[in-house]
This record gives C-alpha cells, structure tokens and sequence, in this order.
C-alpha cells in the first residue's frame, strides 16, 4: 500500500475533526482564520509525524483538544478583561492539575443522584457488554492469528484437483498436502472404537509447524509408510498415556475406499493436546505415499495467492478438469477465510447490532444527561456568574461522562466475562465451525479490555459534551433569567433532544427488525412440519470395515442380522436401515437424469439407500404407487421410491410411475462405472425435510439392491421406553465384535441441534432489540416528561381560558410524535439495509420482508404513542389552579 | 499611540509573545507559532496564535497583508507602530518588574543555586 492515499484520508480526516473542533471558537475567528488553522494543524501534524513518529502525532492532537477546552485569547492587554485574573500560557499537562478535583466534583454529583447514576450506568454497562462479548467472539474467531506459524502464508486450494498433486506443486508451494480423510475402526487392546484421521502426506506437520510432544513425525521414504501419528487423546484413551508408547502397534479398519482390510501402523508420535487442525479429522494421521490433490499448503514467499491461483487454475484447465466450463476458478484462501466462512457473516451481524444497540443507549444517556443539565441550568448559570470558566464546566460536564462511561465500562467487562464463562460452550457449538482451544478462547483479553476501553472513552465523550452544547451556548444570564420554563433558551436544547430521540427511534428500529427477522426465522423452522414424527426414533450409525465387509452378500446378511435382532428389543416397536437419517446426516446431492426427456433442468437429488422398514419406522404411506419390499432384491429390477417434490420437478403433471431414472455421476456400490444403473419408479412418498434447509427431492433405493458398508439403523421406541444403546452394542458384539457404533442420537435431538443455531441468534438479536426498545421508549417518555412539566404553566393558562384537555393532550403528542416519525422513517431504511445482511441467516422469510418491517414500525409506534401519552395525559390533568399559584 | 500602550497595562503572555515573534519582520500564521515556540519553550496551539492575531488586528498592533492577491490563504501579518510601541512598553515594564524582583533577592543567585 502507497503511503499517498493512506496521508491524504488522514488529512481529510484531521482536517474534519478540527473542523468541528473549531466550532468551539467564535464565528469571526472560524470565518477569517478557519481554513488558515486548518492548514497550519496539518503542517504540524505532518510536521510532528515525521520527526517523533506517531507519539509526536498523538502530542499534537492532546495539545490541540487541551487548547479548545482552555479559555480563548482574551483582550490583548490583561487588564481589560474586568473580572478573570491574566492567563498563564500553560503546558498541556497544565489542565490535567484540574483532572484530580473535577474526578471528585463528577464523584460527588454522581454519588449525590444514585438512581441516575445507577440507571446510566446499568443501560451503558448492558450495552457495553453486548459489544465486549461479541468483540470477544470476533476477536477469538476473525482476528487471532491461527496457531501455526507464520499462518498467512498457509492456504487452501479448491476445489482439490488431481491435476494439481502435492508431488508436483513446486513452482507454487513451498511445502504442499494432501489427504485422504478416513475413520479409523481402531481395534485389539479394548474395545473397538471408530476415530476421526486422514492419511496425510508428509509435510503436513512442517505445514502446520507440529512439533510431537513424544517421538516424531513421518520421513519422507517409503519405510515409513506405516508409521502413524496419534493425538494426545488417543493417546489417553487407548495407551492410557503411556511413555513408552513410540514403537507400539496400532490396528485398525480404514473405511471408505480401504474399507475391509486389517492395516497395522506403528506409531512414531503423539500430538500435543492443544494440536488444533479445523477439521477435526486429526486422531490418527498416517502417511499418504500416492500423489493426490493439494487441499492446504504453504505458499512460496515469491507467489501471491492471486497469482497462485491463476497458476493453477490455468494447469486444471489445461488437463481438462474445468470440462469446457469457461468460469472454472481455482481458489486459493488463507486458511482462515476457509474456516471463518461460515461464522464470518453471523459474527459481523451481530457485533455491527451490538454497535447499533450501544449507540442507541449511548442517545439515552446522552439524553438522560441533558435533561438533568436542564434541571440543573440555574445552578450552572449561578456556577459561570460567580467565574467558573467554560472551559472547566465543560471538563467537567466531559469527566462526568468519562466517569460514568468507565463505571459503565467497568460492569460491561464484569457482565461479559460473566457471560463468556457461562455460554462459551453454548456460542461455540451454536456458531458452528471450530475454533482452536474451544470455548477457553472465548475471554476478556488484554484485546478486549483496550477495545472496550477505547469504546467507553468515545461514549464518555460522546454523551458527556452533548450537554455541554447546549449549556455553554446559553449566555449566562439566559440561564439564570429562563427560570427553567422554556421560552427561547431551551430552543437549542429541545433540537437537541429532539435529534437525539430521532435517532434512538431510528436505531431502535433498525435493531428491531434485525430481531424479528431471526426470531420469525427460528419459529418458522420451529413450525416446519417434518412430514416424520421424530419423537422416539434414535439413529445408530454403524460402519462395516472388517474383512469381509467388501462381500456384498455378507454386507446384506449383517445388517438384516442387527436390524432383526433389534426389532425383537424391549420397547422397540419399528425398525429400519437408511443410508442417512433425517437431520442426523446430511447427505449430498447429486445430479440425476431419465431416459424419457422429462423436466428440461432436473434437480439435484438425495441418494437415499433404505430398509423396507425404514419407511414404516418414519411413519410414511406412498401417496402413488408401492413401497420398497422385501423382494426388491439383487435379483430383480431396480427400482426407485421418489419423494413428491421430486416427481413434481422432474414428472410435472403427471405420474412417475413406471418412469425410469439414475444418478448420472454417482456410483451405487456394486457399480464400477458411472453412469449405473436405471431404477424404475415404483411409488412416490410424502416429502421428509432432512435439515434446517428443508425437504429436497429425494430418491430411494432399495438396501438390498445398493448394499453398503455403511449404515443407519433408525429405531423406534415405545413411548417412555428406553433407548436401546445396550441391545445394539450386545448385537453388535455378537455379529461382528469388531463393528463399534460410531454415533447414535435421538432424532428429537437431533431436529433441536439442527434448529439451535437459528434459536440461539433469535434470542440474541431478539434481545438486542428488546433492550432497544426499551431504551427507545424510556427516551421518549423522558422528554415527553420533561417537556409536559416545562410546559405545565402554559398548559394552566390554556386549561384556564377553556382550552380541552383532549386539544392539549394532542398538542403535546404532535410534537413528539413528529419527531418519531422521522426516526421511524430513518429506521425503516436501516432496517432494509441490516435484513439485507441477513438473507442468508434467514429460513422462510426474506430479509426485505415488509410485513416483518410493518410489524416492528408498528410496534414501535403504539409503544411510542404510550410513552408519549401517558405524561401528556398527566400534564392535562393537572388542575390549572395549582400550577399558577406555584410560584 | 493607543491609550492602552501608554497606560502600562500588561500584555497576555501570548500577545507579548506573538508581538514578540513579529518583531524582526513579517512572518505567516505558522511562522509565527514556531516562532513563539522556540522563543517562550511553550507551544502554543493555531486557536491561540490566531486567536490572538485576530485581536492584535483588531486593536490595531498588527496588520494583515494577503501576499500577491492570494485572499484566502497564507496572510502576513506586520507589526504596526502602535505595536511595537506597545511591545516596548510591555519590555520595558517587564524590565523593571525584573529589577523590582532582583532587589528583592527573590531570583536564586549563582550562591545559592548551587
């Protein structure tokens, strides 16, 4: 980056905050002189920049804010000036003698309204915890380096290309990996138990810079083929954290595409405990020795990623992988942009509301401190007659702010390392995605505590000289003369107020509809009807990886085994196998095509393999045709269930029945090549939706006619009875006592994980905006308030000369809601603007939804109208004869 | 001469300063603050240079000059008679406070300051 660009916006950007700085100087002065003071700033900014460097920056900035707080230069011979003893050219840190005394005055009046005091600070503490908290979570997820290091370097490339293997990827990485994610069957020495692992090629750890904790990592010659690597939980787990574990065998099953064979590693070493890889696939790591596609590397310190990325893109397209797709891309990301993908649009969703919510209780205060300025006018007007300066009121109307900013700032930090400690783990599950060291990483750091404070301090500033504006503006005697009974002093005040109310309605409003889009989101999928009932059906995923367990017949014979034995268990009514159960696995879609034309752009399908049982276990009927049977075997035609959304795509108006289709780039099991087999359709079931996304066309096929390896066992249990955890694994002991169950989870669960994510951040921006509201409605009533008391002696005069209640009431509430409208128009706007960012957060409802827009607006508005009657009401009440003989 | 400069009120220290800094010729807004700088060891910010310029013009010390038609930007400012004559005046009364105070013997000597 050129220095150019980045001096000239800091000058435009100096130039502007002097330029409100100088606001504070008469008019004849700005007139004349402005854009000269202006000129000069900069020459000593650039000045001090270059000679001391940014201290000699921040110097001339404390200097220039010291001397607008200071008086201005008076008559030229001292004496003139009747009453203010001759100034003293003071150094800087001069006004900094008065901090001590104004800390205590600000203490003093703070400790003197504690309910003020308390309410400021408890709307600024909330607010400021909001951000703590969510600048945490940025912070732990955006901006901490990756534990590797010189992480930046280290990058992904996709999609992964054969075309660009790990062998010959000199000219761009220094040191390139591939993979070949697996799980593990561990087996022998225990029980057998399935761990996640990969087998990686060598530089993988130089990559990452691992260094073991005990032994080494791979050699690059083809010895070491069986060397394997372990983490510090499998270490735990199954050598029990033995010392001398380098030298001892490893066995396990492969599953996947070197499922079935018995492979015997020696493990070589052990990860440290705190060894973090994004995903996840790091229990055991074993040498790959074949070239396959680069998926992370560490680029060449002469090789940019753009031009990596076109390196490789063109070498795909040369080999043909880009199949005539003219747009084929390769991408090449830092690896944190790969796993902040994700989370990355949520968090910036969420601290930007936050930000929204702290700028709206930032208005409140300001407000609150306004109006006890106002109240406090004759005591200031009686404070300037008697010589105290503007420059001190005004430091001390600014402490008063920063105090209260720093108590407020103080509770934000206590409520949200709170709040970390107590939903850490919650906020890291919900926000999907890993993040190296856990939930333990989510904490109020030395980061955290310097943002927060720099934050406080602006919102000390921000609020605490609003006040200031309008009271230092007011001649003295105005003050003292306007009895605090309207009139033209408070004009400049009510304009203010008037601009601060705006502004907490537009924010609030802003705030509003960004939580009730996630809440109206979360309870549409709350609403979602399933097309299944989930209660009482557990999935157990159980993989075959032994000997045999390439033997399509045994494959059939072991499953029909477990799933006979299990319908047999107590309170097991139904059971059923299924390639992936619904929300429990998420199965990818694959491109289908018919023999028959049909649809001109068919859908992308799931590729459902399932027991005749499991449709009977899900509870669902065919609405056309059959279902799966028993008899749908290797022997006789392949046939194919569809679900209705997938025989209203393809078939539209008319029956699939008898129709035929195939995956056209997916292999069934038993295939060798692609495209397979066609299915004839025999029957077509009701939708089932598998996920937050809800139903997608689905296509089943018989277990028998697709065996694999891999399945689901999908059970249900009576009402009140217990899962059958035990009656699988005793199954699965006998049958095979080398098949663990990898997973099981209760589909009730399962559906409520899936949706938590959606409910965790409608609660979250729902609170945002609950709070909003509230700090929104408090602002309101607050001036409404105060402008029925100002007023109330004006009201008596008119209630006196017959004037009707119903007229004054309306008076007061024109005025007020005047001002709401503007706000809510305002609001409106950023309310589009913050849905927008929603979009791709949002489950049946769009980010522009009007009616959501409409519903808040409203809500606001009659919330408002409340908080604007009700004192209003009051001030016509008043018996007018009581108010004119007050004073 | 202005009444004030005969009357021997004192200056503002920054108006002494800055009639100070003018004393040797025309000087710009800028140079007159790097001036005062390095002749007081106090630095003082553009709102109290021009500040005091402003009312230096408006008392009629100093005058204001645009160089070659240039209205809006770089003026010069020049030292009028009334000026110096107030800046005399200011010298001279700052003179015999320094006397004033030297009989006292309130000024740390080279004996006693070690």
């Amino acid at each position: 980056m050129s220095a150019g660009p980045t001096s000239r916006l800091m000058d435009a950007v100096a130039r502007l905050v002097y330029r409100l700085l100088l606001l504070r100087y008469p008019r004849r002065l700005r007139r004349v002189y402005g854009r000269e003071m202006e000129d000069t700033l900069l020459r000593l900014l650039d000045e001090a920049r270059r000679q001391r460097g940014l201290r000699g920056w921040v110097i001339v900035w404390l200097r220039i804010l010291e001397e607008t707080v200071r008086p201005l230069p008076g008559p030229v011979q001292a004496s003139q000036a009747s009453t203010r003893p001759a100034r003293a050219i003071r150094s800087p840190v001069s006004i900094l003698r008065h901090i001590p005394v104004d800390v205590e005055g600000a203490a003093r009046t703070l400790r003197r309204t504690p309910g003020f005091t308390a309410l400021v600070v408890g709307i600024l503490g909330v607010a400021v915890a909001f951000n703590t908290s969510a600048f945490a979570v940025v912070q732990a997820y955006l901006l901490r380096p990756l534990p590797y290091p010189d992480a930046d370097r280290i990058v992904t490339v996709s999609p992964a290309t054969s075309a660009v293997g790990w062998k010959n990827s000199e000219d761009v990485f220094e040191k390139a990996v591939s993979w070949d994610l697996d799980g593990f069957t561990l087996v022998g020495g225990g029980p057998a138990d399935i761990v996640l692992g990969a087998w990686v090629s060598p530089d993988f750890f130089d990559v990452l810079g691992i260094h073991p904790i005990l032994g080494r990592t791979f050699n690059d010659d083809a010895a070491d083929a069986r060397a394997a690597v372990i983490s510090h939980d499998v270490w735990m787990r199954r050598f029990g954290g033995d010392a001398g574990v380098v030298g001892r065998t490893l066995n396990l099953y492969p599953s996947g595409g070197r499922a079935g064979e018995l492979y015997s590693f020696t493990v070589v070493g052990v990860l440290p405990a705190d060894f973090w890889y994004l995903n996840g696939y790091t229990d055991v790591l074993v040498p790959r020795v074949s070239d396959g596609p680069v998926y992370m590397g560490r680029l060449r310190s002469d090789v940019p990623p753009e031009r990596a990325a076109a390196i490789l893109t063109e070498r795909a397209a040369a080999t043909g992988t880009a199949q005539g797709n003219a747009s084929f891309r390769i991408r090449v990301r830092p690896l944190r942009a790969a796993y902040t993908a994700t989370v990355r649009r949520r968090l910036e969703v969420v601290q930007a509301t936050a930000l929204l919510v702290l700028l709206v209780a930032c208005a409140n205060a300001a407000l609150l401190l306004l109006l006890r300025a106002e109240a406090r006018k004759r005591e200031t007007g009686i404070r300037r007659a008697l010589g105290a300066g503007g420059a001190r009121l005004a430091l001390q109307s600014v402490t008063e702010g920063l105090l209260l900013a720093a108590l407020a700032g103080g509770l934000g930090l206590v409520l949200s390392t709170g709040f970390l400690a107590a939903l850490g783990d919650l906020v890291v599950a919900r926000l999907g995605g890993s993040l190296p060291g856990g939930a333990a990483a989510l904490h109020v750091s030395g980061g955290v505590i310097l943002v927060t404070s720099g934050l406080c301090a602006l919102v000390g500033i921000a609020f605490g000289s609003v006040p200031l504006w309008t009271t230092l503006r007011g001649r003295t005697a105005r003050l003292l003369g306007g009895n605090g009974r309207g009139g033209t002093a408070s004009v400049s005040s009510g304009r203010t107020r008037a601009a601060l109310v705006a502004t907490e309605v537009a924010l609030s409003l802003t705030v509003l509809t960004g939580g009730a889009l996630m809440v109206r989101s979360s309870l549409h999928l709350e609403r979602t009807r399933l097309g299944f009932r989930p209660e009482g059906l557990t999935a157990f995923t159980v993989g075959l990886t032994s000997e045999g367990s390439r033997d399509l017949p045994h494959r059939i014979a072991f499953f029909e085994a477990l799933a006979r034995e299990i319908s047999d268990a107590h309170g097991v009514t139904s059971v059923g196998l299924v390639r992936g159960a619904p929300f429990d696995a998420r199965l990818v879609t694959r491109a289908v095509e018919t023999d028959d034309g049909g649809a001109a752009t068919l859908p992308e399908v799931v590729p459902q393999v399932v027991s005749p049982g499991y449709f009977s276990t899900l509870g669902l009927t065919p609405s056309r045709g059959r279902l799966i049977t028993d008899e749908d075997d290797a022997g006789t035609t392949p046939v194919a269930v569809v679900s209705e959304s997938l025989a209203r795509l393809v078939w539209p108006g008319t029956s699939p029945v008898g129709r035929r289709i195939r995956f056209s780039a997916w292999r069934m099991p038993e295939q060798t090549e692609t495209p397979g087999r066609w299915f004839t359709v025999v029957g077509v079931v009701p939708d089932v939706v598998d996920g937050v996304e809800g139903a997608r066309p689905t296509m089943y096929v018989p277990f028998k006619q697709a065996p694999l390896g891999w399945m689901a066992l999908v059970t249900r249990s009576r009402p009140g009875a217990s899962v059958p955890v035990r009656d699988v694994r005793a199954a699965l002991t006998r049958l095979d006592p080398d098949v663990p169950i990898y997973a099981h989870r209760s589909l009730t669960e399962a559906v409520s994980r899936a949706r938590a994510p959606a409910r965790f951040f409608a609660g979250l921006l729902g609170g945002f905006a609950a709070f909003a509201l509230l700090l929104a409605v408090l602002g309101l009533y607050g001036v409404a308030a105060y402008a029925a008391r100002l007023r109330r002696r004006d009201v008596a005069v008119r209630m006196a000369l017959g004037a009707r209640r119903t007229a004054v009431e309306g008076l007061f509430m024109r005025r007020s809601l005047a001002v709401v409208a503007v706000g809510l128009a305002v609001g409106a706007v950023g309310g589009q603007l913050l849905g927008r960012q929603l979009n791709g957060q949002l489950y049946g409802v769009s980010g522009g939804d009007p009616l959501t827009a409409a519903g808040v607006a409203a809500l606001l508005l009659v919330t408002a109208v409340i908080a604007v009657w009700v004192p209003a009401r009051r001030a016509a009440r008043t018996d007018p004869a009581l108010v004119l003989r007050e004073e | 001469m202005t009444e004030a400069a005969t009357q021997g009120h004192a200056l503002t220290p920054a108006v002494f300063h800055v009639l100070l800094a003018l004393a040797d010729g025309p000087l710009h807004g800028y140079a007159v603050m790097k001036r005062v700088e390095a002749q007081s060891g106090v630095a003082m910010g553009p709102g109290t240079i021009y500040g005091s310029l402003q009312r230096l013009e408006e008392a009629g010390w100093v005058e204001v000059s645009s160089a070659d038609g240039d209205t809006r930007r770089t003026r010069r400012f020049t030292l009028t008679g009334d000026g110096r004559e107030a800046l005399h005046a200011e010298a001279a009364r700052m003179s015999r406070l320094a006397h004033l105070v030297e009989g006292k013997e309130l000024v740390p000597g080279p004996a006693s300051g070690g």
